[in-house]
């Protein structure tokens, strides 16, 4: 962390939406208000449904209709403001990994050879070197969300969003990416945003994890995670991490709806 | 007997390991051996009386009708009308059917403005209203022109509109995530998407164009291979007729043969397809 700044500030961020089915008006989001300082990795974990992702997706720019405001903080660099790593990848099928890296770049007007000249250092960084010209289907689920990774981080956001990025991956690649993941946070030096509904991967990745309702969604705790750096896989299996788990689960569960929680 | 040779064997392969000549090659050996072994049946049925040949004609008749066509200029003029009219009207169904077809497709509002016209035309008996169309654009090319475009036309539009439909709503999120402009996010994300549906469109209207073309000339020409079909069959020379109509079929088989390799380019980053399913 070089300076104390805050990369993002919600304020009041309430959502709702028309159901298409029902007509109903439904509130997705009751309020959110939120602080987060430059360069930290802060995780929102919750029940499915309960408007993590629409609030990623608000801060992103997809959902303009909200209330509330939302600052995020413009560095004086040339990056974006924020960028966003997608749920299963959605890498374009028909580009190459090249392609889909310098994508972001190329909507900002970068002509095509100076975009992949500037999307390579990435390429390297989340470890796909030789993969340039593969198209999605010839890589693996691990691979394509380091390309997804790698996309996101070529325009230089200030705030990297990730909306449960690992979700679809099998649990021995979900760990390894988690672990790549931080290693590639400690170089490229970038404020983090990351859903997720595993309270494990939360606190292995964040400095700071937010507990959020069921639907409509608020902040129900702000938990510190003390967790010395660097991490390593077997951090999981201290008594540590485990209470933090344990602490998380507590606050989750009374959330889940009866039919989901064994009698 | 060994337990192995109970089960389906592969397919032979070569020393290189990929598949036989036979096998790689297989759409076209048998294709072909289909065809030459019909074109056989269909000789020696005709020369043995199980055919009638005055009904049916045979391949070698018709072949050496076709021989004596060539060499006539009134042939290539009836060639060269027909296939005006028909690039004519597939050409202007293309112009039209594909950039309205992803406008239509991309705004809701025009979709649901055309919806019932796309039915209306879709359904409408086109060859009833050629005396109409006659009338409306002459007996000349133009009609026939016309008839191909509405068949080639709605046959493009209404999978490309599909195509558009059903774009994956996430690569429309990324494009806006990186505030993709609306023109690069048709240019990047919809128009490789609908690519598919363009080219299946493309494929029906070719069928749907040279029907047109034929059906238009049948009824009312003076020149063309419709008419030329309908001068054999007003005089009961089956081999020429049957010779003109295989040009139809000929010319339709060559230019969806001919879509499906600029499909295959443009779907290059498509994992392919199992082997046996396709070759």
């Amino acid at each position: 962390m070089t300076s104390n700044g805050l990369a993002l500030r919600a304020t009041g961020v309430r959502f709702s939406y028309v159901d298409q089915a029902t007509r109903d008006n439904l509130l997705a989001i009751e309020r959110i208000d939120l602080e987060i300082p430059e360069g930290q990795f802060v995780a929102i974990v919750g029940p499915s449904g309960c408007g993590k992702s629409t609030f990623v997706k608000i801060v992103n720019g997809l959902l303009p209709d909200y209330e509330g405001e939302i600052d995020v903080m413009e560095r004086s660099g040339q990056g974006t403001a924020h960028a966003m790593v997608f749920q299963d990848a959605a890498l374009f099928p028909w580009y190459t990994v090249l392609n889909n890296v310098s994508y972001g770049l190329r909507c900002r007007g970068v002509p095509a050879k100076a975009a992949h000249e500037r999307a390579m250092p990435y390429i390297k960084l989340v470890g796909l070197a030789g993969f340039e010209q593969k198209y999605p289907y010839q890589l693996s689920g691990g691979m394509q969300q380091r390309a997804n990774l790698a996309r996101a981080l070529t325009v230089d956001p200030e705030i990297l969003l990730m909306d449960e990025p690992f979700a679809a991956l099998d649990a021995q690649t979900r760990e390894l990416m988690q672990a790549e993941l931080l290693r590639i946070w400690d170089e490229a030096d970038k404020t983090v945003l990351f859903i997720t509904h595993q309270i494990d991967e939360a606190i292995y990745l964040a400095d700071r994890v937010l507990v959020m309702s069921a639907r409509p969604g608020r902040i129900l705790a702000d938990i510190p995670v003390d967790l010395p750096r660097p991490r390593e896989l077997r951090i999981k299996r201290t008594p540590e991490f485990t209470a933090l788990a344990d602490r998380i689960w507590e606050l989750i569960s009374p959330q889940l709806h009866d039919q989901d929680v064994p009698a | 007997m060994s337990i192995a040779s109970r089960y389906p064997q592969p397919a032979v392969r070569s020393r290189r390991g990929g598949l036989s000549w036979i096998d790689r090659r297989g759409r076209l050996v048998y294709g072909t051996a289909g065809l030459v072994g019909f074109a056989l049946l269909w000789e020696f049925g005709s020369r043995a009386g199980v055919i009638n040949e005055f009904f049916f004609s045979r391949p070698t008749a018709i072949f050496q009708a076709g021989v004596n066509e060539v060499q006539l200029e009134r042939f290539w003029r009836d060639v060269r009308v027909s296939l005006t009219e028909f690039l004519a009207g597939y050409g202007i169904a293309i112009a039209i059917g594909v950039p309205l077809g992803l406008l239509t497709g991309w705004y809701k509002r025009l979709n649901y403005a055309l919806d019932p016209w796309l039915n209306f035309l879709n359904s409408l008996p086109r060859f009833a209203l050629l005396p109409v169309i006659f009338i409306a654009f002459g007996l000349g090319i133009w009609s026939k022109i016309f008839v191909a475009f509405l068949g080639a036309w709605l046959a493009i539009m209404i999978p490309t509109i599909q195509g558009v439909r059903t774009v994956d709503r996430r690569f429309l999120d990324v494009a806006a995530s990186f505030g993709a402009s609306k023109a690069r996010l048709f240019v990047t994300v919809v128009a490789p998407a609908t690519v598919p549906f363009i080219i299946t469109g493309l494929r029906l209207g070719v069928a749907r164009a040279l029907i047109g073309v034929i059906t238009g000339e049948l009824l009312a020409a003076t020149e063309g291979l419709g008419f030329f079909i309908k001068r054999a069959s007003d005089t009961l020379q089956t081999d020429r007729l049957l010779f003109a109509v295989l040009i139809f079929t000929f010319t339709g088989i060559i230019l969806v043969e001919a879509l499906r390799q600029i499909e295959k380019r443009f779907q290059r980053w498509r994992p392919p397809v199992r082997r046996g399913a396709t070759a």
